[in-house]
């Protein structure tokens, strides 16, 4: 807890921010140069002590010795689209089909032809390649039809939604069906070639069309190309994966980089989806919107997934984390 | 990193070249595994110099390999 931030500051509370027993002796110089404790410097510069004469009191207003660096964004994750997958198991929101959500994520793409890929697929069965296709709450790309579509399958019903991408041009920037979303089509992309999308399910309406939204670089897609509304049914979603169809792990994998995966127990709307697309500019979704925020998926060094609240076990399996 | 198709007994004689997950067509019949560069496997079935070369090729939908690798409903979407 950072020390207060005008008036009166005890030598006994300065200590205490250190980490040191209250009553240890001190002087102001020694608490300002580092004699004490090392000073942190995830402070900003005015708001910790700057070790030099004359010292003053008003160095410490605001200084949190505890303070953590601002997150910065520095690696991605990279699919190879043939057997590269992360699983995990979820323990978020596992009743996907009767509460609201949605999903933020960072997207390049890179295979080279058209190609069907799985983005986001959860199984209520955790057995890898179980072949259990009963009830999946999937995101994928559809490349005979150059779609992205989401699906809520439960007890074989289908309930989802889908947005051709050449018929949402003006904002996917993908004009051409016949080469479809493709590292020769990208499409309005950032200057990393990273687009970002958004996915939100109002589990209130009675239709795909009504609960399902797709947002592309902040702006949804308008155009709908199909919708089924096939009735929803009990199943638990416990297990996640990323880039892969947990169901067949040898087909459909995503030849792609991912980064800023999210998750939020609400309805994400179009302001806030402006938001965390964050004009173009990558950043943790928690640094941008916390509200009913559930878990954010990272990348580090090492092939290393950070989260942010625990509720996903992901680890990687052949992929790899790159820096930018 | 170079992809290689293989059947079962080639794989059983080349399975040390890859640590990655191998991918197995549905019926078991053949499998593709990922090396190094460095890796030089003669007699396997193709070869692939990319993760793009390898899926050109098995979801080319003017065959129908496709059926080997993923389900009707991944592939298509409906």
């Amino acid at each position: 807890m950072a020390l207060q931030s005008s008036g009166q500051i005890k030598m006994s509370e300065i200590n205490t921010e250190f980490g040191v027993a209250p009553e240890r002796e001190i002087t102001l110089k020694s608490a300002s140069d580092g004699t004490i404790a090392a000073i942190n410097t995830a402070n900003a510069a005015a708001d910790r002590p700057d070790g030099t004469a004359p010292h003053a009191i008003s160095e410490f207003y605001s200084y949190n010795h505890s303070a953590q660096p601002p997150y910065t964004n520095t690696h991605y994750y990279t699919n190879d689209g043939v057997n590269d997958y992360i699983k995990g198991t979820w323990s978020g929101q596992t009743s996907l089909h009767n509460n609201d959500w949605s999903i933020s994520f960072w997207l390049r793409q890179n295979q080279s032809s058209k190609v069907s890929q799985q983005f986001v697929d959860w199984n209520s069965d955790s057995t890898l390649n179980s072949g259990s296709t009963t009830n999946r709450v999937m995101f994928n790309y559809n490349g005979s039809l150059n779609r992205i579509m989401l699906r809520i399958r439960t007890n074989s019903s289908n309930f989802d939604r889908q947005w051709a991408l050449h018929d949402n041009s003006s904002v996917t920037g993908i004009t051409s069906s016949a080469t479809g979303w493709t590292s020769g089509q990208r499409g309005n992309v950032n200057s990393d070639g990273f687009c970002h999308l958004v996915i939100t399910y109002d589990s209130s309406q009675s239709t795909g069309t009504n609960a399902l939204k797709a947002y592309w670089n902040g702006s949804e897609l308008t155009t709908q190309a199909a919708s089924n509304n096939g009735s929803r049914n009990s199943a638990t979603f416990a297990s996640l994966s990323l880039c892969a169809a947990q169901h067949s792990i040898s087909g459909g994998n995503a030849n792609i980089d991912i980064d800023e995966w999210a998750f939020y127990n609400d309805v994400l709307t179009s302001s806030e989806a402006s938001t965390l697309y964050n004009s173009g500019t990558i950043a943790s979704p928690h640094t941008l919107h916390t509200n009913n925020l559930s878990e954010v998926v990272q990348f580090a060094a090492s092939n290393s997934i950070n989260t942010y609240a625990s509720n996903y076990s992901g680890s990687i399996t052949g992929g790899s984390t790159n820096a930018y | 990193m170079k992809y290689y198709l293989l059947t079962p007994e080639q794989y059983n004689l080349h399975s040390h070249e890859t640590e990655q997950y191998v991918s197995w067509s549905f019926d078991g019949s053949k499998c593709i595994i990922e090396c190094e560069d460095s890796c030089d496997i003669q007699d396997a079935i193709m070869t692939f110099n990319s993760a793009n070369e390898c899926n050109e090729w098995r979801y080319d939908t003017a065959t129908e390999e496709w059926r080997n690798w993923i389900s009707e409903e991944d592939f298509l979407g409906e």
